[in-house]
């Protein structure tokens, strides 16, 4: 544009930059930094430079591992359900129905609602015995299965938590984009008589391909991140079943052994493993061509 | 195949079972007298109360949840006006000018959007403690404007993309500058986007958990560290909880409700236009 050149973006960005220098920037490098020594808060005039040897210890660590291992049982399983669910909803609600803004309204509650409120809602209703769900199974004749204490079922009560407060996001977004696809293709199959199976997957699915990336991306992020939920659902347990990582490098950083290098170390490989999914997803999918 | 009307009905129903019940579950607990578990008899209908709601604005012996209302609203609403601001300024050099570098610039800047919140927040008590920001207004209005920054530069672009740029234009040739035409012509057109916006920074700092736990201690708690002192040795108050999660959630549905239109785009940084 002409004329504006002395007002060149990067004075408009230079704001934005220099705050995310100062307060973004600084944590980051200062915790790489540590990564690297043997930083604990109990001895911290003890401090040495031990190298690589955190990042060695971590990937040898079976709880870590262990935790890896959680962390992806349940971004697989919740990212999943999520979409396919809310692909599912999207679907059924495509045609505008009576009473449509109360629906919408109503699936919005469980995104808005603080992370921590829900934690606290959640283990209410799966409290052992007098939670509601256990009311309800009782009526039936089921004993309780003793949800969040139960070691096969701990992971997967939190897995119905995020499905829950999570389900509505792809479904809202989906639908919006149902809704927005061009008209003529799916005239010009109706025509040419094709079956409802064909149509979703020849056309609906291809249409859908890159909004259907854009929730996996924000789910994805999110997901594999979960601290909250362990945090107030079960705190880890039962045993390790439900230290995600992010809860496991908590734990170890900050609440139990304080053995703050360590737990650096820990985020940032957990940092990369999200850069480097986040950057591939972006680059294929997001960034809009100029 | 086509679905009848009884099955779509019982589908219907499910759905609206499966997401709303734990709310009216939270809402009914909230008027039940007494922190037990909720447990739906005769009597406790006949017995709904405002009592929870009542002790947690005034019981002297509770945290002070007026006090932390003060401080949420103070916190999230300076952040996100502060987010906002700068965000549409950012925004509006991605969307109108072209430069060197401007995707990489973009992606670096979502980038920190994505940061585990765990692996920043030990340097970050550090640098408060030392720089005296730690539990105070002006260092959680500073977090979160920094972490609301990403989110708001990527809705603005999107927003003032949908501007045609030839309005600005004729602007400029009837004879604005460039503050009065940004002031006085793209942020008017945007006004709807600029509430998103707003709107979403308050949200993310009106729920934010980690950090304000972290980050602040008496004098400036917010609500959602507050909710945890229902939690307390005596075993977990319900009542007081759902009260105050109710009255948490409530102000933000009310929002949402009215901007409803706007929601879905802000929930994907803008990358789905409606």
């Amino acid at each position: 544009m002409g004329g504006l050149k002395s007002y060149s973006p990067y004075i408009l960005l230079s704001p934005t930059i220099v705050l995310l220098l100062m307060i973004g920037i600084f944590p980051l490098t200062y915790s790489l930094y540590y990564s690297f020594t043997d930083l604990n808060l109990f001895y911290v005039e003890r401090t040495h430079f031990i190298g690589l040897d955190n990042f060695l210890d971590l990937l040898t660590d079976k709880y870590f591992r262990y935790s890896f291992l959680v962390t992806i049982e349940f971004t697989v399983v919740v990212v999943s359900a999520e979409v396919l669910l809310g692909l599912g909803l999207a679907l059924f609600f495509k045609e505008e129905i009576k009473g449509e803004n109360v629906i919408r309204t109503i699936m919005m509650v469980p995104i808005m609602i603080a992370p921590i409120a829900a934690g606290y809602l959640w283990k209410h209703l799966f409290w052992p015995n007098q939670g509601i769900i256990d009311i309800i199974l009782w009526q039936f004749g089921i004993p309780s299965p003793r949800w969040t204490a139960n070691p096969t079922l701990a992971l997967p009560s939190l897995m119905i938590v995020d499905i829950w407060q999570w389900t509505p996001f792809a479904f809202l977004i989906l639908l919006s984009g149902l809704r927005a696809l061009p008209q003529e293709p799916f005239e010009a199959a109706s025509i040419d008589g094709a079956g409802r199976w064909s149509v979703f997957r020849y056309l609906t699915l291809p249409l859908m391909k890159k909004l259907i990336l854009v929730v996996i991306l924000f789910r994805l992020i999110d997901a594999i991140r979960v601290f909250d939920l362990p945090y107030i659902l079960t705190s880890g347990g039962p045993g390790y079943e439900t230290y995600t990582t992010s809860y496991f490098l908590y734990i170890l950083g900050l609440k139990e052994t304080f053995n703050v290098g360590r737990a650096a170390a820990g985020s940032w490989i957990l940092n990369i493993i999200i850069m480097i999914l986040v950057m591939t997803l972006l680059r294929v999918f997001v960034m809009r061509k100029k | 195949m086509t679905l009848t009307r009884v099955t779509k009905g019982v589908i219907i129903c499910a759905v609206l079972i499966f997401f709303l019940f734990p709310i009216v579950i939270l809402v009914m607990q909230s008027l039940t007298p007494g922190g037990r578990i909720f447990y739906p008899t005769i009597e406790q209908f006949k017995s709904f109360t405002l009592n929870n709601y009542y002790e947690v604005f005034f019981n002297p012996y509770l945290v002070d949840l007026i006090f932390l209302l003060e401080n949420s609203l103070i916190i999230s609403g300076a952040s996100a006006c502060a987010a906002t601001i700068i965000g549409s300024i950012g925004g509006y050099a991605f969307a109108r000018f072209k430069f060197k570098g401007d995707d990489n610039l973009k992606v670096w800047i979502l980038s920190f959007k994505f940061f585990p919140p765990i692996a920043v927040v030990l340097p970050l008590f550090l640098l408060f403690t030392r720089s005296h920001l730690y539990d105070t207004y002006q260092g959680m209005i500073l977090i979160y404007t920094v972490f609301n920054l990403p989110f708001s530069i990527w809705l603005m672009t999107s927003f003032i993309e949908d501007i045609p740029k030839e309005i600005e234009e004729s602007a400029r040739i009837d004879g604005c500058g460039f503050f009065q035409g940004f002031f006085r012509v793209t942020i008017p057109l945007t006004a709807g986007g600029l509430v998103t916006t707003a709107l979403f920074n308050f949200i993310f700092a009106w729920n934010e958990f980690l950090l304000a736990l972290c980050l602040t201690q008496n004098s400036v708690m917010p609500m959602t560290v507050g909710l945890a002192t229902f939690v307390g040795m005596s075993g977990i108050n319900w009542g007081y909880i759902a009260s105050s999660s109710s009255f948490m959630v409530l102000p933000i549905i009310v929002l949402c409700v009215i901007l409803q239109k706007y929601i879905v785009r802000g929930l994907t940084f803008g990358a789905l236009k409606e």
